[in-house]
């Protein structure tokens, strides 16, 4: 088990208390993983939130006719990705692949649905991080698609192929078009 | 409280809302007709509450920071609009306005409070309900950027209002405008 030290730190479990946090980190699995190991493919369903407690995941999308992959995040520590599926088995809209030996918390739906029963508190507190997180990400793109229709280049950022694109990924905080549903991280914008 | 049977009005929560959760949720919205020209919600005013259209017609335009307008898709029965500013409390990005006599159902934040407090069940499907559903828009709106990205390596033949139009579609489609 990780120590609830680690989850505390975590800004997306913000909220929590200690017994709360105790009991997610019971149920939570810990794995290590190799290097190229996929967790999310792109076009399946998923069914498991994860957190990254070390190493680096790659998020990756399929693109064009000719199924080039192109790489739209890199994710670190603290940040967590699948975190729809616990909610929503539709296909997944990115792939998520180890870079190196990474170190990952799980937590699988019918172990979030198990929490329903056990603690109503924490599940619930879970489901709104996710409807909020999703809630951000939605206006995140929508801020940033009207912004495009009152801009005078809507048809140049039509043209510009890496700037916009909307995807159950998190970018980070830096990058236009950054997140969405799947993935939260400690630094991601508030709105 | 609503007298109006939300499972036909709502099919998009079928899935996650039993009877006894829309009979719940219908103490917890109310009816509120708006008249022809009527605005429900100005660009810039703080939307404390999320809606759905019941009945008629309502034209949405999407304001900038600087005022200017732009006209997207009308909206018609079952959409939501502002589907999670009860949670989230914010500034509407656009104007919303009946086009004919028509009726929303309104839940406000400190309503939707209340239901959690004294349903949370029913309070937490209508979260993932609803958390789905926008999920689904996002995921509609990255495909159709995507599709497009990928197939049309666009030249810039259609120039910059059919660029705009594009992403207009796009936005009515990650806002629930569109259908």
């Amino acid at each position: 088990m990780t120590s609830i030290e680690f989850y505390k730190s975590v800004s997306g479990l913000a909220g929590l208390n200690d017994e709360q946090l105790g009991i997610l980190a019971g149920l939570a699995k810990v794995n290590d993983y190799e290097d190229g190991h996929i967790f999310i493919e792109e076009g399946h369903s998923g069914d498991t939130a994860f957190m990254l407690i070390e190493g680096e995941v790659s998020v990756t999308r399929i693109k064009g006719a000719e199924a080039r992959v192109k790489e739209i995040n890199r994710m670190g520590p603290k940040e967590m990705f699948g975190v729809i599926s616990l909610i929503d088995n539709r296909e997944r809209t990115a792939t998520c692949r180890a870079k190196g030996k990474v170190k990952v918390a799980e937590l699988d739906r019918s172990t979030f649905d198990q929490l329903r029963e056990q603690s109503s508190d924490i599940a619930r507190h879970i489901q709104r991080i996710i409807s909020r997180q999703i809630s951000r990400d939605h206006k995140f793109f929508s801020n940033e698609i009207r912004d495009v229709i009152f801009s005078n280049n809507a048809s140049d950022a039509l043209k510009n192929q890496d700037g916009l694109i909307i995807t159950d990924t998190y970018k980070g905080p830096d990058r236009r078009f950054a997140s969405s549903a799947e993935f939260s991280g400690p630094d991601r914008r508030a709105n | 409280m609503t007298n109006t049977d939300l499972k036909p009005v709502l099919p998009s929560l079928h899935e996650e809302m039993g009877n006894i959760d829309f009979a719940i949720m219908q103490q917890f919205i109310e009816d509120t007709t708006i008249a022809r020209g009527e605005a429900v919600i100005n660009a810039g005013d703080e939307m404390n509450f999320a809606f759905f259209i019941i009945k008629g017609k309502f034209a949405i335009h999407l304001i900038s920071d600087a005022g200017e307008k732009f006209e997207l898709s009308p909206a018609g029965p079952g959409k939501w609009i502002g589907q999670m500013f009860f949670l989230e409390p914010d500034n509407s990005s656009v104007t919303v306005s009946a086009l004919e006599d028509s009726i929303i159902g309104r839940m406000s934040k400190d309503a939707f409070d209340k239901m959690s407090s004294s349903y949370p069940a029913t309070a937490d499907k209508l979260l993932q309900s609803l958390s789905i559903e926008l999920s689904n828009r996002m995921r509609k709106a990255g495909k159709l950027l995507f599709k497009r990205f990928a197939w049309d390596q666009v030249d810039g033949a259609e120039g910059e209002d059919g660029a705009k139009h594009w992403f207009a579609k796009v936005y009515c489609e990650m806002n629930g405008f569109s259908g």
